[in-house]
């Protein structure tokens, strides 16, 4: 069970900065702008990460009450991931409507906490060796 | 934990893993992204925006009845 922690790791690395090596077909909807869509899958990946630790968690609760940290570090990432999705999301439209370096350097620090919490959410299972 | 309730915990890691598979398969992707796809992932952004606005169950912290 090891390598879902991995995984996910591995599929938080792929969402980072460096990003993996694609181009966008034009003409699309980013016009060719891959930081715009970078941040789109960013976020998107996140939340999806997010959303299924705790569909899992909650599903789950009886058999997991055995390991009441889990629910513990669940219920910390319900309260805290929210405001920092919603937060990236609206450092994507501010960066949608004006393409400044300052806009620009403010996404990239709304992506840096999504990434962070979603890390969070990998981790819970990670550190019970999931 | 017994062996029981460690063998659910796996069957449960397996269903997590399966929930997760169709995000991995859209980060994996590699090559040029076709246009299709860049509006799909725009309408996940979309409707992020409405998730957020009125979250699932599951994302809502259960208060005990005495208090948390």
């Amino acid at each position: 069970m090891r390598h879902l922690s991995k995984l996910i790791a591995c599929m938080l690395v792929l969402i980072g900065p460096l990003g993996c090596k694609t181009q966008l077909e034009t003409p699309g909807v980013y016009n060719g702008d891959r930081v715009l869509y970078d941040a789109d899958l960013t976020i998107t990946t996140a939340f999806t990460l997010i959303d299924s630790v705790l569909l899992w968690e909650s599903n789950n609760r009886e058999l997991l009450s055995a390991i009441p940290e889990i629910r513990k570090a669940c219920d910390k990432i319900r309260l805290k991931a929210p405001p920092i999705l919603q937060a990236a999301i609206n450092a994507r439209d501010a960066y949608s409507e004006n393409r400044t370096t300052e806009n620009r350097l403010t996404l990239d620090g709304a992506l840096s906490l999504a990434r962070s919490v979603a890390n969070d959410a990998a981790s819970i299972l990670q550190d019970h060796g999931l | 934990m017994t062996p029981a309730q460690i063998l659910l915990l796996a069957s449960a890691a397996t269903e997590l893993l399966s929930m997760l598979i169709p995000a991995i398969q859209t980060v994996v992707a590699g090559g040029t992204v076709p246009a299709e796809r860049q509006l799909a992932i725009q309408a996940r952004v979309d409707r992020l925006r409405a998730t957020l606005g009125e979250l699932p169950a599951h994302w809502r912290v259960d208060v005990p009845p005495d208090g948390p």
